[in-house]
């Protein structure tokens, strides 16, 4: 059968598959803007993909020293693989599901004569392209770990190649089909809900995963990860792939062979599905979506947002607020970091009661700034998911008008300050005051907790300016502010925050000065970020 | 109330407007003309503070663009050829997002908004998305934005897409009488029979440079044309329309 029969056969059109697929491609490095610093925000894409892939290759260092802590291969490829396809599908979740749900690129080419399955082999070929991408950053030490730690094992080094790359196609796939599925199952008009639920139950998943791992490789380990008794793990799928891994150093026991035919099983039917099953229609019904109307609502205006009450502030409010309940890929963000948050207060409450630090300074020493991490991360990742959207081109408003950009900026903070970190606040408080034992001591603790967070949200923005909804969307760009933020919040929550507490408690006076103190700081800091953000802002031209 | 000065602007190599010297007075609606890429929208960008000129120097009601650029945004209404906006919004809370970035008491915000959907008839979808909006509707909403706080200066690109028949009659009207009352207005459009009735002044412009200025008749009769439409092809280099259609219609018919 030559290849354009193979083609025929799948009912994909060749040509319209490499030319919708490198256009896909090429879109996506030239997607261009320019940031509050006058950069181009797309630098080739030979400079995006190193971007992207810087990333994931030092998380592929952190995965390379479980080879060297690991007792036997198959344990720790079991942990590797399993990160990897956590990873993947922590990218799909939060940056990739637009490939296969946004409507956009149905309505340029809905028209033509693209047959649906094409279209849709195109979007899966643009994820795969990303997901490659991604598995090789990933990949890259482990793999040269398997091969030179132990003497030169090029077949194990080979293993680990066909395992990573492998078990990340099938993550993706899993992850597109799921969201096809939904396409083609679900009433376009309940779509978007449905889509929301889904999102945020995946995000339990995924997160879950992670955690679960971590519980593995933490605290059981001390630097040492003892080898895998147990046959429960052979129904992770993580560990088929790493099979390959057993087969290669030689270990040719049946269980291998047999986990490594289920993984190729698995991955050849998701595949299969994708293709015979979720492609049927797909288009058309991505065009379904894209006309059809949830009801017209009427929008009550105003309603909930009475905090902000004018000019940049109100604007700002009032534009997250509509992108939040309009704008899908928005609001998936939004859903798929958000129970973070309630794993880090799940585990942050897990590390033991919550010790009043009033009563006991060290208290915050002990670990549950793990609670922390929550109030500070969410909105930290949120502030440069709200500088995109589909929607950039209607930002010339900010431009074209007498609003300040400076305040249009903190606003962005203002909301996030008033509409998350507040409450998830006010929510500590009220568990903290069953363990503290005075309510003065929460209200306290709460406020320099409440400070500290705004000086983090107004050092992020500081680091990453941007005007509401007024940069192209970009494939890519999570990887790097997750990992800039991340250093943040560890940094405050882990250093900052422990160390302010052990000094600040033991007195009311001190306890007094470290509050003036950090309102001082705050106010400050405001000022000059305003500053700051007037002359970044002040030479700014519309880049849509 | 426009007054651009050597007017320059260029991207990389490309010079899209060069030296530009016009003068637009009060209450005086200019009509400004040109072929795709000829260099319109780029100056309607630089006069509304979206892009910064390369030279050269503008002045929109009083103001010079670079060195008092807010003052000058806070006179001028503006509606992209583009037709961009946060579909998202409801029609009202567009309006409310413009009202506040023009920094509108609410109140008075929200009573002229009123009175927009009354005009457009808008009032009875203005709670629902700009997304399940025509093209005519959403044109309706932004040329009711560009006016929400009363602008001395209109900034119009191609403000008559989409619009039904009665919605620009009402707009060509609404034009004359804020014309009127002294306001000025910068008219892009392709549509030349409106430009032609409405506009007291015209000027064309291609590839970037001006190459035509004065009353519609004017130009008429410098070129030696019947009709603007004719005037317009013969100034911008289309001497044989039909010419060229049938060798089109013929390359088309090639195997």
């Amino acid at each position: 059968m030559t290849g354009r029969a193979v083609w025929d056969r799948l009912g994909i059109d060749r040509d319209q598959w490499w030319a919708l697929a490198r256009a896909a491609i090429k879109l996506d490095f030239r997607t261009s803007g320019i940031d509050l610093r006058g950069r181009r925000s797309s630098g080739g894409p030979v400079r995006t993909a190193l971007r992207v892939s810087l990333v994931y290759v030092l998380t592929g260092a952190m995965l390379a020293a479980i080879v060297f802590a690991a007792r036997d291969v198959f344990t720790s490829a079991v942990l590797i693989v399993s990160a990897a396809m956590v990873l993947v599908a922590l990218s799909v979740l939060v940056e990739y599901h637009a490939v296969v749900v946004s409507p956009d690129d149905h309505l340029v080419i809905g028209a033509l004569p693209v047959s649906s399955r094409t279209y849709f082999a195109a979007r899966l070929a643009n994820l795969l392209f990303y997901i490659g991408l991604q598995a090789t950053a990933i990949g890259l030490l482990p793999v040269l770990a398997y091969t030179f730690a132990a003497g030169f094992r090029p077949r194990l080094g080979l293993a680990a190649v066909a395992a990573l790359y492998l078990s990340s196609a099938t993550s993706a796939i899993a992850m597109v089909s799921l969201y096809a599925a939904l396409i083609r199952f679900v009433h376009p008009t309940r779509l978007r809900r449905v889509l929301s639920y889904v999102q945020l139950a995946l995000s339990f998943v995924v997160y879950g995963g992670w955690a679960l791992l971590a519980q593995f490789v933490g605290p059981r380990s001390r630097w040492i990860i003892e080898p895998i008794g147990s046959p429960w793990w052979f129904l992770d799928p993580a560990s088929w792939f790493a099979s390959y891994l057993a087969l290669g150093v030689g270990n040719l026991a049946p269980r291998y062979w047999l986990s490594a035919a289920a993984s190729l099983v698995l991955l050849v039917s998701l595949a299969a599905l994708a293709l015979r099953y979720l492609s049927f229609g797909y288009s058309e019904r991505l065009g379904a979506f894209s006309a059809s109307r949830e009801r017209p609502r009427a929008v009550r205006t105003g309603e909930g947002l009475r905090i902000f009450r004018r000019n940049e502030a109100r604007a700002v409010a009032l534009l997250i607020r509509a992108q939040f309940r309009q704008d899908l890929r928005f609001r998936l963000s939004v859903l798929s970091i958000l129970p973070l948050t309630v794993f880090y207060l799940f585990y942050g409450l897990r590390e033991g009661p919550l010790l009043d630090p009033f009563v006991h300074p060290d208290s915050a020493l002990q670990g549950w700034f793990l609670l922390y991490m929550a109030v500070l991360a969410f909105p930290l990742i949120l502030i440069p998911q709200m500088a995109q959207s589909d929607a950039y081109r209607a930002s010339w408003v900010f431009y074209a008008t007498p609003a300040s950009r400076p305040a249009l900026v903190l606003s962005m903070k203002d909301f996030m300050t008033v509409y998350f970190v507040l409450p998830y606040l006010v929510f500590v408080g009220l568990i903290m005051s069953f363990f503290f034992e005075s309510l003065l001591h929460v209200i306290v603790h709460m406020a320099v907790v409440a400070l500290v967070g705004h000086i983090t949200l107004q050092v992020a923005v500081r680091l990453l300016p941007g005007l509401p909804f007024s940069e192209p969307v970009r494939k890519g760009g999570q990887p790097g502010r997750f990992l800039a933020m991340w250093l943040v919040v560890s940094a405050v929550s882990a250093v900052i925050l422990p160390v302010l507490s052990f000094w600040i408690y033991p007195s009311l006076a001190r306890s007094a000065a470290t509050l003036a103190g950090l309102v001082l700081a705050t106010l400050l800091l405001e000022r000059v970020l305003r500053m700051r953000l007037e002359r970044l802002t002040s030479g700014m031209e519309f880049a849509g | 109330m426009i007054q651009t000065d050597h007017l320059s602007r260029s991207y990389g190599d490309t010079l899209a407007v060069s030296e530009l010297t016009l003068k637009v007075d009060r209450g005086e609606i200019l009509g400004f003309l040109g072929p795709n890429g000829a260099g319109k929208s780029t100056t309607v960008k630089m006069l509304t503070g979206l892009l910064r000129p390369s030279s050269g120097s503008a002045r929109v009601a009083g103001f010079d663009v670079l060195e008092h650029p807010l003052d000058v945004k806070r006179r001028i209404g503006y509606v992209p050829e583009s037709g961009a906006m946060y579909e998202s919004l409801s029609a009202s809370e567009y309006l409310e997002l413009v009202a506040c970035l023009h920094h509108l008491e609410p109140r008075v915000a929200r009573a002229r908004a009123e009175e927009f959907f009354e005009l457009f008839g808008l009032a009875e979808v203005r709670h629902q998305r700009l997304a399940e909006y025509s093209k005519g509707m959403k044109q309706k909403v932004l040329f009711a934005a560009a006016l929400i706080h009363r602008p001395d200066v209109l900034f119009l690109d191609e403000p008559l897409n989409g619009l039904d028949a009665n919605a620009a009659l009402i707009v060509k009207d609404l034009l004359r009488k804020l014309a009127a009352q002294g306001r000025t207005i910068f008219f892009c459009s392709h549509i030349l029979e409106v430009v032609e009735r409405i506009c007291t002044r015209i000027v064309i412009i291609d590839h970037g440079s001006q190459i035509a200025t004065g009353s519609a008749s004017a130009i008429i009769r410098a070129t030696g044309t019947t009709t603007l439409e004719e005037a317009f092809s013969a100034l911008t280099g289309v001497r044989d329309v039909g010419a060229l259609t049938q060798d089109f219609l013929a390359a088309l018919e090639q195997e």
